[in-house]
């Protein structure tokens, strides 16, 4: 089936959804980081945790990359939604970007397994949810949207 | 006998990976950007019992040499006569590319066509009938896909056999018309008559002088016949109406066009993966901040990734100098445990982040987004007042500073050239980063990434700030319009990737073989005698003293002068030096002890300085072969001395307001 107005419609609800999940979490790591920027230690909002498990870490530089990539997302929803298919490059590379810093994140989640194993000094207390970041877990909400784009060859000609 | 074959081409259309199929053993660095080759490579091969002697040329879009790199390309064309010149056309561009194919023949050269990048021609709707072409253009046209290996035989083959067989160039096909055809005779005449200008192919010549090529020109003078010569080129525009150069284009385009309505057929073209990719990545307001994610994706990759592998080298080198300290002659263990473990040993814990850096601009050449960063950079350097060109080196220089300063070859124009190779060094080049962890990992905990990366982010600014003042002061002038064609994105390979950062990360191991070492013996001799001194009072302490009062401003004590001045021969020296000075005083934890000697802002502005001054002894020495002036050569000495100064300064202001003193 070919790209028209209706799949469009259906991707740009799509692409809001992750582009405000990224950005809105992009937010929020810069939130909880401000503290740890400005050199005070005083963030506007306190860690984010569930369970015990940090799910927001206060990452300021990081939260700007999450908000570009939702913004990547939000820039192709007024295309997708008047079923123009260059819309899809948005998702298409929304999702480049979002598999790309999962790459990153999962290396360094892995390099600090290393450490762990090796048991460094600075990996003594380490757990692998302590680098269970935005970045890798919203990757899972990208992955549909990721794989349409890059097999559904049908909707770029 | 050995027959000689030059490949000429446009820029990336696959020039040195048909050289590398070709010469067994070659190695000519592959990648997906335009400009890539600056000088010409030569290698052997032997083919069906034939040797054949290959030169690989720089790519270039005319004979009309205006960059270093195209004029390399035709003064090998024009005096060295290859007995074939290979002509390798991009079949997806094949309209342009056939346009140069014309420039060929002027130049009477016996040329063999390699119709390549025929897989993406095919992607792109276009079915090319070869043997018509072929028949068109009087030459031999072969199609190939050389990343694929398809059809280098048979354009071997041909090679071979064009080669036994002498020029058979349709030179004829080239009519100009009656009237531009009387006017080339007319020259043409005037410099058979030359002795100087006989040995040039005279119908070439002819025309690369209508066209007021500067480098004809100034061939021209001082020759017997100047004065007729400049007479016929002046009335040309007069006799043919407009300017000669615009007519003989215009008639080239033409014979292009008529060539392939024959030989071309347009399909319906698909909308491709590079047409998604580019509605992104050159996008007006998004690309630059896609830029940024990027470049952050791969400086967080190679710092934060590579800190365990770190630990494990520098465990090993710990361990070393442990038992060094067993040796029983006490200034043995001293030069074995401080200078070779404690300072080379130090050095050579950063090479898992320097090959993780390369790995990353590795994989951003090979994908071809390394040219899309110089596009979107353009429209700001263009507004500016700068070359969009430039921006290709300055990212080069990320890897190191001479590579990139020797690819400002291919920038048209001497101003724009010399901006480029002025503002390069603060490019912030690999030897750089062992200074960055080292500091902001001492420093600055969670945000060390962060400063690392405002490293990369300042020596852009700083560069580009530079440039836009020399441009408006000692080198003014417009720039020349940048024109770059943006190659196919293609899905990076592994084997290539790892292959590009070996390349660019041998650099670093040889290095450490050599300058670090012989660094490191020195230091440790100059950090260590007066034996039984303190390291204050040796001759290391002795230096960093002379020179600390000058640096006092900016919070530097006498070790971190010491490691500054002897970093001018490489960067990376600062932190050796840093290494064994701490390691003689009998500190092994370097980042603790710096932490407990200076605040954040000290921290930053060495950074800052680091990146900044003077260059090391390497890229002292490219600027001044490629500039070729000692004059230019001492002034950016003194430039990048100034600005790391001045910059140095403001961090240091800026600190003290934030109540670090």
């Amino acid at each position: 089936m070919g790209f028209n107005k209706s799949v469009g419609m259906q991707l740009a609800v799509y692409s809001t959804v992750i582009g405000a999940l990224y950005a809105v979490f992009g937010i929020l790591e810069i939130l909880v980081g401000w503290g740890d920027l400005v050199g005070t230690g005083n963030s506007p909002i306190a860690p984010l945790e569930i369970a015990g498990v940090n799910i927001v870490p206060p990452d300021v530089f990081g939260g700007v990359m999450l908000i570009i990539i939702g913004t990547v997302y939000l820039t192709g929803i007024k295309q997708q939604s008047k079923g123009e298919r260059e819309g899809i490059s948005f998702l298409f590379v929304g999702s480049l970007l979002a598999a790309i810093f999962f790459g990153v994140y999962l290396a360094i989640m892995l390099a600090n397994g290393v450490g762990y194993v090796f048991q460094f000094e600075d990996w003594l207390e380490w757990i692998w949810l302590d680098d269970l970041r935005p970045g890798l877990w919203l990757f899972l909400t990208a992955l549909p949207g990721a794989y349409l784009a890059f097999t559904k060859k049908t909707w770029r000609e | 006998m050995v027959y000689t074959v030059a490949l000429i081409g446009n820029p990336n259309v696959g020039k040195s990976v048909i050289f590398n199929h070709f010469v067994p053993g070659a190695r000519q660095h592959v990648g997906n950007w335009p400009g890539k080759t600056v000088e010409k490579k030569e290698g052997k091969c032997v083919h069906r019992g034939t040797e054949l002697r290959i030169v690989d040329l720089p790519g270039t879009y005319s004979l009309t040499a205006r960059a270093v790199d195209e004029l390399v390309s035709r003064n090998y064309l024009v005096e060295e006569h290859p007995d074939v010149v290979v002509h390798i056309v991009d079949a997806s561009n094949i309209e342009r590319n056939l346009y140069f194919t014309f420039l060929l023949l002027e130049l009477e050269a016996n040329v063999v066509v390699a119709l390549n990048m025929s897989d993406v021609a095919a992607e792109k709707g276009y079915t090319i009938d070869a043997k018509e072409l072929s028949k068109q253009l009087g030459v031999p046209v072969i199609p190939t896909v050389a990343t694929a290996n398809k059809g280098l035989d048979k354009l071997k083959d041909e090679i071979v056999h064009a080669a036994k067989r002498g020029n058979l160039s349709a030179v004829s096909s080239l009519d100009y018309g009656k009237a531009t055809e009387n006017v080339i005779d007319s020259v043409v005449r005037v410099i058979k008559k030359d002795e100087t200008l006989a040995k040039y192919p005279s119908r070439w010549f002819a025309i690369k002088l209508l066209e007021k090529d500067d480098d004809v020109l100034e061939k021209v003078k001082g020759t017997q016949h100047q004065r007729d010569l400049r007479f016929v080129v002046d009335n040309a525009k007069s006799v043919l109406g407009d300017d000669p150069e615009i007519v003989l284009a215009d008639k080239r385009y033409s014979l292009v066009s008529k060539i392939l309505e024959t030989s071309l057929v347009k399909g319906a073209k698909k909308w491709t993966v590079t047409d998604m990719l580019d509605k992104v990545f050159i996008h007006k307001y998004l690309g630059i901040p896609v830029f940024i994610t990027l470049f952050w994706a791969m400086f967080r990759f190679a710092y934060d990734a590579s800190a365990p592998f770190m630990e494990i080298i520098g465990l090993v080198f710990e361990t070393l100098a442990e038992a060094a300290a067993g040796i029983p002659n006490e200034v043995l263990a001293s030069f074995v445990g401080d200078g070779i473990f404690g300072g080379l040993g130090f050095i050579l814990t950063f090479i898992p982040p320097i090959f993780f850096l390369f790995l990353g601009i590795s994989l951003l050449e090979d994908s071809g987004y390394l040219a899309r960063a110089a596009f979107i950079m353009d429209r700001l350097m263009f507004k500016l007042g700068l070359h969009g060109r430039s921006f290709i080196p300055m990212l080069l220089g990320f890897g190191c500073n001479v590579p990139a300063m020797m690819a400002t070859r291919s920038i048209e124009g001497e101003k724009d050239r010399l901006i480029t190779l002025l503002v390069n060094p603060f490019i912030s080049c690999g030897a750089r980063l062992p200074v960055y962890i080292l500091i902001a990992g001492a420093f600055f905990g969670a945000m060390a990434t962060a400063a690392v990366w405002s490293m990369y982010f300042l020596g852009i600014v700083v560069a580009i700030l530079l440039a836009l003042l020399l441009r408006k002061t000692l080198l003014k002038g417009e720039p020349a319009p940048f024109i770059m064609e943006l190659p196919l994105y293609k899905t990076p390979t592994i084997r290539a990737s790892v292959t590009h950062m070996w390349e660019r990360g041998v650099h670093f191991l040889k290095k450490a073989g050599t300058y670090l070492l012989a660094g490191a013996v020195i230091l440790w001799f100059l950090s260590t005698f007066p034996w039984g001194a303190e390291v204050e009072m040796s001759y290391t302490g002795q230096i960093g003293h002379l020179f600390a009062p000058l640096f006092a401003p900016l919070g530097f004590d006498w070790r971190i002068v010491a490691s500054l001045v002897f970093a001018l021969l490489a960067k990376e020296i600062a932190v050796e030096a840093l290494g064994i000075i701490y390691a003689v005083e009998g500190e092994t934890a370097i980042a603790g002890a710096l932490v407990s000697s200076y605040n954040p802002v000290v921290g930053f502005t060495l950074m800052a300085f680091t990146l900044l001054y003077i260059p090391c002894v390497a890229t002292i020495g490219t600027m001044k072969k490629e500039s070729g002036s000692w004059k230019w050569t001492i002034f950016q000495i003194v430039l990048t001395l100034v600005v790391a100064y001045v910059v140095g300064l403001v961090i240091t202001g800026i600190g003290a307001m934030l109540g670090y003193t």
